[in-house]
C-alpha cells in the first residue's frame, strides 16, 4: 500500500478489521506475524500481537506478553483494559500507546511489538527488540596500542549506552530524530549541556531536519548532505567508531550524531588539526604523542609535495639540485623513453590501483598482490627501463606516507595530482601556487560557523596545547574557546586545587 | 537575532559563485591541451650535457678557445667514458661560448660548472675582466665558480689531466682548491669575489695557480694580478705567507729546517696599522701566531721555547717581508694594505712596511 | 552567553592576525625592485630609514581614518595605489622569474596563473587572508631566517672590508642613498595606506594600527638584515651590479656540505609574500570599485 494511503487510514475498534488492515498494508510479507489470542478466564478479552519475525525476542513475547494476558484471572473487557494491561499485566520495561498508523509501522519495523485489543482503536507498543547484533569489538581502522578497545556497533541503543558509560553525567543529552523517508532511520544528537555550544547544537538540528532523502544507511550520507562546503575534499565533520573519542570530543564542546545501523558516529565541528590527532597520542606519554603527531604532519606534507618538488627540480630547476645528486639522477634516467611527469603519473596510478585492489581482495590473495605489485611491477618496470629508480622510490615513499592518515585519502589524491601538474607546467613557482591555493581554501573553510584552521591560528598559548604538540595533561587546563565559550575550565591547576592548598596550609602549621 | 546558520548547500545559488566556477572550469579545459601539448618547454636531465668546468684560452691572433668537460655518465661506463671533452672557438669569448652548444647533441648546461681555468697568456694579456664580465651578465653561469690560472702551456691541457676521485677533472679541481685551502696552500677566488676586488680599490686580485704533477693536477701557487692583468706568480711557500697576511690562514705548518722541526699553526691573526713617520705614511703589519711543535728532530725542553719562538718569528718576518717586497715590485696590493691606509696618500710600491710577529709557542703533548 | 557575546568572543581572536598579514604584506616590497631601480649598497639602511620615515605619515592616515572613517575618496585613492602596486609587483615578479627561474616559459605564463591565484584569494574576505598569513607567516619568517643565516655563513669580511671604510660606505653617492631612503618611505607609505584602508573598511577593530606597525617593522628589519648580509656576502660592488642580488647568497656555495643551492627557499618566501600583497591590492581594488558603483547607482537614483 502506498505511504500516503497508509497515513490516511485509521484503526477501528474492531480487532478483525484492524487485522485485515494490517494484512492489507503488509501484503505478502511473511515476516510480519500476527498472533491472535484471548484470555482464558474471560474470552471477551481478545488481543492480537503484531511483530516482525527475527527482530524480536521470542522469550519476551511468549512469557511476558502472551502468557500474562492469557493466564490472568482478573482481566475484563472494560474501557480501561489497555491501561490495565499496561500498568498491571504486561512485563515489559517500555510500553506506550499510539494511534497513528505510520508511527505504528515505524515502531513495528524497528523491532517493537504492537498489541491490539478488541474494542480499542489504539495500540500499545511494547519494547521487544531482540535481533542479533555484532559484539563490541575494537574498530579495525582505529586500533590503539594502549587504551580502551571498545567500538560502536550497528545498534543505536548499544551505542548510546556505551557513550553513557563514558559520560556518567545528567548533562549528557540525547535528542532523537528520524531521517530517511523509506528507511526511517533513527538518529540521536548527543551533547553535554553546559559545555556544548548552543549555536552549534541548534545549527546541527536545523541541518538534520533539512535532510530529505529516501534512506540513510551510513553517517556519510548525512555528512555529505550537511557539509559546510560540499565541493571541498576536506571534511567539516569528524567520524569515528570509538566511544572514547566521541566522549573526548563531547567534553570539548562538540556535538555528536549517532545513526542507527552504522557504528560510525559524526562529530561537529571538525577542524583541520584533528586529522593529525590520534587517540594514541592521549593514551601514551606526551613525548611519544607529540612525536607521532609530527610524523603524521610530516607524512602529510611529504605525500603531497614530494612528487611535485622532485618534478619541479628535475625538469625546471636543475641548478638547484646538488651536483652529485644531479649526476646520479642523470645516470638513472639514461635511456628512458618517457618524461618524468608521465613516469610519476603512471606510478601513482599503479600504486592507487594496487591499494584499491588490496583493500578489496580477500586475505588469501594479499600476499600474491603484494608480490605482483611490489616486485613484478616495480622491479620489472625499472629493469625494462620504463621508469627510473628515483621515481619509484619517491612514489613508494609518497604512497606509504599517504596511508598514514586514511581520512585524508581523497584530498591527498586530488591535491597531489593537481600539484604535480602545476609543477610540471610552472616548476617550483607553480607548486607554490598550489600550496597557496590549498592554504587559502583551508583558511576560507568554516565548520559550523567556526574557521576550519582555528586551532592552527590560535595565539593564546593555553589553547595551543593540543595542536602541533600534545601537552602533558597537567597543562591542558582549558577547553578550546573557539568551539565553545562556555565552561572554559577543564581542570584546576594542581597548585591551586583545594586539596593542594589545604595540604600546604596543614604542612605549614606542622 | 543574528544567525550563524550556514546556507544549506543545495540552496546556495549565488550567481557570482556559479560564474566563478564556470570560469574555472573553462580555464581548466583550456589549460589541459596547453599542458599536454608540450607548449611548456621542459627539459629532462638526460637531455642536457652537464658541464663540469671549462678552460679559456686566447691565441696571439686574439681568437678565443674554450675547452670544456661534459659529464657522460652511464651505469656501466668506465672512468674514461664518464666524461667527454668538447672544444670550440670564436672571435670573442661570448662567440666561443655560444659555439660550444654546437659541439654536443644535447643542450649544454652551464649551471653546474664549478671551475673556470684561464691560461696564463690570457691572464697576462686580456686579463680576467672579459671572463668575469661574461659570467656576471649571464644567469646560466654561476657566480660561485672557482677561478684558476693554468701554469701549463695552455689552459686546455687541464682537460687532458687525469682525475683522482670523481672522474671529472674540473670537479676534482674544485675539491683540490677546497682541500688545499685548509692547509694554507691556496687562496681560492670565486668569480664574484674577483669582480669585487677588481671594482674596488685598496686590494688586488690573486687567483690560485694550477700545474701538473705526473698526469694529475696540483696547485702550484698563486697568480698575482695588478688591476685585472696578471703580473707575476707566487710559489706554494709564498702562498702560505700570503694567506697569513690576508688573515685567511686556517691550518698550516711552518718549518725550521736548521732545527729539523715542524710547527703547526693553530691560530693566526694579521692586522695593519698605518703610521706616519717623518711626514710619510708607513704601515706596520702585526702578526700573531699560535703554534704547536708537531715534530722535533731533537729533545726539546721548556727552556727552548723562547729560542724557538724567536727563530720562528724571524722566519715569518723575513718571509713576509720578502713577499711584500715582491708584491711592491709588481705594484700589486694583494694583501689589502690600501683598505687600512684610510685617507692617507701613498704609493704602494714605495710604502715602508714593517712586519712584527709575535709567536705563542706550545710544545705539544710531549715535553720535558 | 548570547549571540553578541559569542560573536565578540570570536572577534576577539581575530586582531592578532593583523601583524602577520602586515609582516608578509610588507616583506615583498623590495625583493624585485631591482628591475626598476638600481640598488645602492646602503639599501638596507635606506629600508630602515624609509620605514621610520613612513611611520608618522601612516599614523596620520590612521588618525584620519579613525576620525572620518574610510570614505569613498580614501577607498578610491587606495584603489588607484593598489592598481599601481599590483602592476609593479607583477611586472617585477615576472621579470625576476623569467630571468632567474623560469627562463624556458613564455613570460606571460606565470603572471597569468599567479594573477588567477591572487584573484582566488582576493574574492575571499580579509579574514581569510589574515588566517593565511598566520599560517604561512611563521614559515616565511623561518625560511627568511634560514636564508639570512646561510648568507651570513658566506660573508668574508676581508672581501667586504671596504664596506666598513667610511669613504666607501656610501659610494657611489650620498644623494643616491638619500633618494633611496625617500623612495622606500614613499613606497611603504603607499602600501601602508592601502593596507590600513582595506583593513579598516573590512573590520571594525580599533587595534589595527598597532599590530600593523609591529608587522611592518618586523618585515623592514628582516628585509634590512637580508640585504645587509647580501652586501657583505657578495661585496658592495657586485651587489650594485646585480639586478636581483638577494637571490644569490644562499646559492653561492654549499652549507655544511650537504645543503647546496638553497635559494629555492627564497623563491618560496618571494611568492608567498607577493601573493599576499597582490591579493590585498586586488581586494582593495574590488572594494573601491564597489564604492564607486554604489555612488554611481545612488546618483542615478
Amino acid at each position: 500500500m502506498e505511504p500516503q494511503k497508509i497515513k490516511r487510514r485509521r484503526l477501528t475498534a474492531g480487532l478483525d478489521e484492524n487485522i485485515a488492515l494490517l494484512k492489507e498494508i503488509f501484503g505478502q510479507d511473511t515476516t510480519i506475524k500476527i498472533r491472535v489470542f484471548e484470555n482464558q478466564k474471560n474470552p471477551r478479552v481478545r488481543c492480537c500481537i503484531v511483530f516482525v519475525d527475527g527482530m524480536i525476542n521470542n522469550v519476551l513475547i511468549n512469557e511476558h506478553i502472551i502468557e500474562p494476558i492469557m493466564l490472568n484471572k482478573f482481566l475484563h473487557k472494560t474501557d480501561h483494559l489497555l491501561t490495565d494491561l499496561r500498568e498491571k499485566v504486561l512485563f515489559t520495561n517500555d510500553i506506550f500507546p499510539l494511534r497513528e498508523i505510520d508511527a505504528m509501522m515505524s515502531e513495528l519495523l524497528s523491532g517493537n511489538t504492537l498489541l491490539l485489543a478488541d474494542g480499542f482503536s489504539e495500540v500499545l507498543v511494547l519494547s521487544t527488540r531482540g535481533w542479533s547484533i555484532r559484539s563490541i569489538s575494537e574498530p579495525a581502522a582505529e586500533k590503539v596500542l594502549q587504551g580502551p578497545r571498545e567500538g560502536f556497533t550497528e545498534a543505536l541503543i548499544i551505542n548510546l549506552s556505551l557513550l553513557r558509560r563514558k559520560i556518567c553525567s545528567p548533562d549528557l543529552q540525547y535528542e532523537f530524530m528520524t531521517v530517511g523517508r523509506q528507511s526511517g532511520t533513527k538518529i540521536a544528537l548527543a551533547y553535554i549541556k553546559g559545555i556544548a555550544n548552543e549555536r552549534i547544537v541548534k545549527e546541527m538540528k536545523r541541518r538534520l531536519k533539512r535532510v530529505d532523502i529516501d534512506s540513510i544507511l551510513d553517517t556519510n550520507y548525512i555528512e555529505e548532505i550537511i557539509k559546510d562546503a560540499p565541493n571541498s575534499p576536506f571534511k567539516t565533520t569528524g567520524s569515528t567508531e570509538r566511544p572514547d573519542i566521541v566522549a573526548a570530543k563531547l567534553f570539548e564542546g562538540r556535538v555528536a550524531v549517532l545513526v542507527d545501523g552504522t557504528p560510525v558516529v559524526l562529530t561537529a565541528p571538525f577542524f583541520f588539526i584533528e586529522y593529525f590527532q590520534s587517540n594514541d597520542d592521549y593514551y601514551s606519554n606526551f613525548y611519544v604523542g607529540t612525536f607521532g603527531r609530527w610524523l603524521r604532519i610530516l607524512g602529510f606534507c611529504m605525500t603531497l609535495s614530494l612528487p611535485a618538488i622532485y618534478l619541479a627540480l628535475v625538469t625546471f630547476h636543475q641548478d638547484l639540485l646538488p651536483t652529485r645528486f644531479l649526476l646520479n639522477l642523470s645516470e638513472a634516467r639514461l635511456g628512458l623513453p618517457f618524461p618524468t611527469l608521465f613516469e610519476m603519473i603512471l606510478l601513482i596510478l599503479v600504486f592507487e590501483l594496487i591499494r584499491e585492489g588490496g583493500s578489496k581482495v580477500p586475505a588469501n590473495f594479499g600476499q600474491t598482490l603484494s608480490i605482483v605489485g611490489g616486485l613484478v611491477l616495480g622491479q620489472a618496470a625499472v629493469e625494462a627501463k620504463l621508469v627510473s629508480i628515483p621515481v619509484v622510490i619517491i612514489i613508494a615513499f609518497t604512497g606509504v606516507t599517504g596511508l598514514m592518515i586514511p581520512q585524508l585519502k581523497s584530498p591527498i589524491i586530488f591535491m597531489r595530482l593537481a600539484w604535480l601538474i602545476l609543477a610540471s607546467v610552472l616548476g617550483f613557482p607553480g607548486f607554490m601556487l598550489g600550496v597557496i591555493a590549498l592554504l587559502i581554501h583551508l583558511s576560507s573553510l568554516k565548520t559550523f560557523g567556526i574557521p576550519y584552521t582555528s586551532s592552527l591560528s590560535k595565539t593564546f598559548a593555553e589553547e595551543c596545547q593540543d595542536t602541533f604538540i600534545r601537552s602533558p595533561w597537567r597543562r591542558m587546563l582549558v577547553r578550546p574557546s573557539y568551539i565553545s565559550p562556555y565552561n572554559h575550565t577543564r581542570q584546576v591547576p594542581q597548585e591551586k586545587s583545594q586539596d593542594n592548598v589545604k595540604e600546604k596550609a596543614e604542612a605549614k602549621e606542622r | 537575532m543574528k544567525s550563524y546558520a550556514m546556507p544549506f548547500p543545495e540552496a546556495e545559488k549565488s550567481s557570482p559563485g556559479r560564474l566563478f566556477r564556470r570560469l574555472t572550469a573553462v580555464l581548466i579545459l583550456i589549460s589541459i591541451p596547453a599542458v599536454f601539448s608540450g607548449c611548456a618547454e621542459v627539459k629532462e636531465i638526460n637531455d642536457m650535457a652537464i658541464l663540469s668546468g671549462m678552460s679559456v684560452d686566447v691565441d696571439a691572433s686574439g681568437r678565443w678557445e674554450i675547452t670544456a668537460e661534459v659529464v657522460n655518465k652511464t651505469a656501466d661506463a668506465s672512468p674514461e667514458e664518464t666524461r667527454r671533452v668538447i672544444r670550440s672557438n670564436g672571435s670573442t669569448l661570448g662567440d666561443a661560448l655560444e659555439n660550444l652548444n654546437f659541439q654536443d647533441s644535447r643542450q649544454i648546461y652551464f649551471s653546474h660548472a664549478k671551475t673556470l681555468v684561464l691560461s696564463r697568456y690570457l691572464a697576462e694579456t686580456q686579463g680576467v675582466g672579459p671572463v668575469a664580465d661574461y659570467v656576471m651578465r649571464n644567469y646560466k653561469t654561476r657566480l660561485s665558480m672557482d677561478l684558476l690560472v693554468s701554469d701549463l702551456p695552455d689552459a686546455s691541457a687541464v682537460a687532458d689531466l687525469s682525475s683522482s676521485s670523481s672522474g671529472l677533472i674540473y670537479y676534482d679541481l674544485e675539491e683540490l682548491v677546497k682541500t688545499d685551502r685548509q692547509y694554507g696552500a691556496c687562496s681560492p677566488t670565486k668569480v664574484y669575489q674577483a669582480v669585487n676586488l677588481l671594482k674596488e680599490s685598496g686590494a688586488d686580485l690573486t687567483i690560485p695557480l694550477i700545474s701538473q704533477r705526473d698526469d694529475r693536477a696540483c696547485l702550484a701557487g698563486t697568480a698575482v694580478f695588478s688591476g685585472d692583468r696578471m703580473t707575476g706568480s707566487l710559489d706554494q711557500d709564498e702562498t702560505l705567507y700570503l694567506q697569513l697576511l690576508q688573515d685567511h690562514l686556517e691550518n698550516a705548518h711552518l718549518v725550521l729546517p736548521e732545527e729539523n722541526m715542524t710547527f703547526q699553526v693553530m691560530d693566526a691573526d694579521a692586522s695593519f696599522r698605518p703610521v706616519v713617520s717623518g711626514g710619510k705614511p708607513a704601515l706596520n703589519v702585526d702578526l700573531k701566531l699560535s703554534c704547536t711543535l708537531s715534530q722535533a728532530g731533537r729533545t726539546v725542553t721548556r727552556e727552548d721555547t723562547e729560542t724557538l719562538s724567536e727563530k720562528l718569528s724571524q722566519l715569518v718576518r723575513s718571509r713576509c717581508g720578502a713577499l711584500i717586497t715582491k708584491a711592491q715590485l709588481w705594484d700589486a696590493d694583494i694583501f689589502g694594505f690600501g683598505k687600512s691606509m684610510g685617507g692617507l696618500t701613498y704609493d704602494f710600491s714605495t710604502l715602508p712596511v714593517t712586519v712584527n710577529c709575535e709567536i705563542n709557542l706550545k710544545l705539544g703533548e710531549v715535553h720535558r | 552567553m548570547n549571540d553578541e557575546q559569542f560573536e565578540a568572543a570570536i572577534e576577539e581572536q581575530q586582531p592578532k592576525y593583523q601583524e602577520y598579514l602586515a609582516f608578509v604584506y610588507f616583506l615583498s616590497s623590495v625583493f624585485f625592485l631591482g628591475a626598476l631601480i638600481p640598488f645602492h649598497r646602503m639599501i638596507w639602511a635606506g629600508i630602515l630609514m624609509g620605514a621610520f620615515l613612513a611611520l608618522p605619515f601612516l599614523y596620520g592616515v590612521h588618525k584620519l581614518i579613525a576620525r572620518y572613517g574610510t570614505g569613498k575618496s580614501l577607498l578610491l585613492l587606495a584603489g588607484l595605489l593598489s592598481c599601481g602596486l599590483c602592476a609593479v609587483t607583477l611586472y617585477c615578479l615576472s621579470d625576476f622569474l623569467a630571468f632567474c627561474a623560469l627562463q624556458e616559459l613564455p613570460v606571460w605564463f606565470f603572471p597569468a596563473a599567479f594573477l588567477l591565484c591572487c584573484v582566488y584569494g582576493a574574492v575571499r574576505d580579509i579574514y581569510v587572508l589574515e588566517r593565511f598569513s598566520k599560517l604561512c607567516g611563521p614559515v616565511v619568517l623561518a625560511l627568511l631566517f634560514l636564508a639570512v643565516c646561510s648568507g651570513i655563513s658566506k660573508v668574508r669580511l676581508s672581501l667586504s672590508y671596504g664596506f666598513f671604510a667610511w669613504r666607501d660606505f656610501l659610494a657611489p653617492s650620498f644623494s643616491a642613498f638619500l633618494a633611496g631612503a625617500v623612495f622606500f618611505a614613499a613606497l611603504f607609505f603607499a602600501e601602508g595606506l592601502v593596507l590600513l584602508t582595506i583593513m579598516n573598511a573590512k573590520r571594525k577593530t580599533p587595534a589595527v594600527f598597532k599590530d600593523t606597525v609591529r608587522g611592518f617593522l618586523l618585515s623592514a628589519f628582516f628585509l634590512a638584515a637580508a640585504y645587509l648580509v647580501t652586501v657583505l656576502a657578495l661585496g658592495p660592488d657586485v651587489f650594485e651590479m646585480l639586478t636581483y642580488p638577494i637571490y644569490y647568497p644562499p646559492g653561492l656555495t654549499g652549507t655544511a656540505e650537504y645543503l647546496e643551492r638553497i635559494e629555492v627557499i627564497l623563491l618560496a618566501v618571494f611568492i608567498l609574500s607577493e601573493f599576499v600583497k597582490t591579493a590585498v591590492c586586488l581586494l582593495t581594488i574590488k572594494e573601491s570599485l564597489l564604492a564607486i558603483s554604489r555612488r554611481t547607482s545612488m546618483q542615478t537614483q
